[in-house]
């Protein structure tokens, strides 16, 4: 009987391993930058690390 | 005059009353009435003299699809096509017209084979007398060798047009109440003429298998709409596939719950910071911590003290012994206050990011806080290995979709299979004004 929708048999074997390999491997929606070659001194010396996020806009919130 | 030849044991070849044509009288022992297929007069065959029983001023004319003669073998029968009426229904001024074919086999008996819009039912009548119930939802239904067939339509046929032969006392004008059941493929028709009341039993069949019992030329003009008893050709794969669903949903949410209870969802880490406007270098560092076990993911919980302010955090998880960092930010802020529409909140305290694939290793979090002001402290905990659910709604709503579009298709096929019955159904899409 399941041979009469292939397509969806397919279908749903692939969304049950996606979501077991998503797990599986700890895959999640964030994009975050991977910089490499981190520099030792940065732990004795927090503020000579650059982050990509050092300029930040700020919206002001509140009513 | 009449002349009286038999060519064949079963038929006779006789002569028009009314213009002479030549007639074959393919079942003459069952035979009532014939018309001729050159003047249209109908004529008494069981009379001697083929008595005119109705004369056409104006030839009306209708080709038949399958001629008159014509021998085919369907469901398994012999049949030979002996006559043809048309039929004519009147539905709020609106003429809908149909062709029976009488077939005819001396050992069988007779069949109708009836076309409405390219659409074919292959139909006999039946010495069993339905019974016939008010549905749940109010309709007519039929109860008919254990399956119920709804109301489809009712109508007074009038005869429009005949040739052949008919083994009743057919005449252009009859007219009859047909009721019409349906369970497709099959119909159940019910004919009330007069004092008499006949009920037949038809099913579905395709134009391609009566162009092929009958070796008719060409090919098959596509029915238009759709027929009473026609059935949806998707209607197997649309079964699977809701049966599926089901074992698609249960593997999906068995999934979920077994890496659920076997995730670590370990804490790694957790630290307090505070950074005051004092101070000249505002980054800080954690202490080093492990990460153990598989890549999996790692959660980043952040909740700050602030009120009617804002801090903005820029992280890098450094690997210490690789020097790969992970940059990643978040923002937390949380205001509040009361105006004429009473007391207002926006925003919040904490929040959380979950770093994808983070390998086992030695690892610590380097933070830059700006903020609205300072001295803003806030509270750092690191998770390992942390389940999460929203990957299994997604893959739900995803499964969801393929039956939900069948469903969507069905319910279209079924809505202009009712369309022009008695019960139409409400249209899927309702807009203000439709009646």
């Amino acid at each position: 009987m399941f041979t009469n929708d292939k397509f969806y048999l397919v279908f749903g074997l692939a969304l049950v391993l996606g979501l077991a390999v998503t797990h599986f491997r700890g895959w999640t929606f964030t994009s975050v930058d991977e910089v490499k070659k981190v520099p030792k001194s940065v732990r004795n010396n927090p503020g000579a690390y650059r982050s990509h996020y050092r300029t930040h806009v700020h919206y002001f919130g509140g009513k | 005059m009449t002349r009286d030849r038999t060519s064949r044991a079963e038929t006779r070849q006789l002569s028009c009353t009314a213009c002479g044509a030549p007639l074959e009288i393919r079942a003459p022992k069952v035979t009532e009435r014939v018309a001729c297929g050159y003047c249209g007069s109908v004529l008494d065959a069981s009379h001697p003299g083929l008595e005119i029983i109705q004369k056409f001023e104006k030839k009306v004319r209708y080709r038949p699809i399958i001629p008159l003669g014509q021998r085919g073998q369907i469901r398994g029968e012999k049949m030979e096509c002996i006559g043809l009426q048309r039929r004519r229904v009147t539905v709020e001024g609106v003429n809908y017209e149909w062709s029976e074919y009488l077939l005819w086999n001396p050992y069988k008996g007779f069949r109708f084979l009836a076309e409405c819009n390219g659409h074919w039912n292959y139909i006999k009548r039946t010495h069993v007398t339905p019974t016939t119930s008010l549905g749940s939802d109010g309709r007519e239904e039929v109860q008919f060798l254990k399956k119920t067939y709804k109301h489809f339509q009712t109508a007074r046929a009038t005869t429009s047009f005949v040739v052949g032969e008919f083994n009743w006392q057919v005449k252009v004008g009859d007219t009859a109440t047909c009721s019409d059941f349906v369970h497709p493929p099959y119909i159940l028709s019910r004919e009330h003429a007069q004092k008499e009341m006949t009920w037949s039993i038809g099913e579905y069949i395709s134009p391609e298998k009566i162009w092929k019992a009958f070796k008719l030329p060409g090919n098959p003009r596509e029915g238009m709409g759709v027929a009473p008893t026609q059935t949806w050709e998707h209607e197997e794969k649309y079964r699977a596939r809701t049966t599926l669903w089901v074992f698609v949903t249960a593997a999906l949410v068995v999934t979920q719950i077994l890496f659920s209870m076997f995730c670590s969802n370990k804490q790694v880490h957790t630290e307090r910071f505070t950074v005051s406007a004092t101070d000249t270098e505002k980054s800080r560092v954690t202490k080093m911590f492990e990460v153990k076990g598989r890549t999996s993911n790692l959660e980043v919980d952040l909740d700050a003290d602030v009120n009617n302010n804002w801090t903005f955090i820029s992280m890098a998880l450094i690997n210490d012994k690789t020097d790969t960092a992970l940059d990643f930010a978040r923002e937390i802020s949380y205001y509040h206050g009361s105006d004429s529409d009473g007391s207002w909140t926006e925003g919040g305290r904490s929040d959380y990011v979950m770093l994808p694939s983070v390998p086992p290793g030695t690892y610590y979090l380097r933070m830059e806080p700006q903020a609205g002001r300072f001295p803003v402290t806030w509270d750092l905990e690191i998770r390992r290995d942390v389940p999460l659910w929203r990957f299994l709604f997604m893959a739900l709503f995803l499964a969801c979709v393929p039956p939900l579009w069948l469903m969507y298709r069905r319910r279209s096929f079924e809505y202009q299979r009712w369309l022009e019955s008695d019960h139409p159904m409400d249209p899927i899409i309702k807009f203000e004004g439709d009646e």
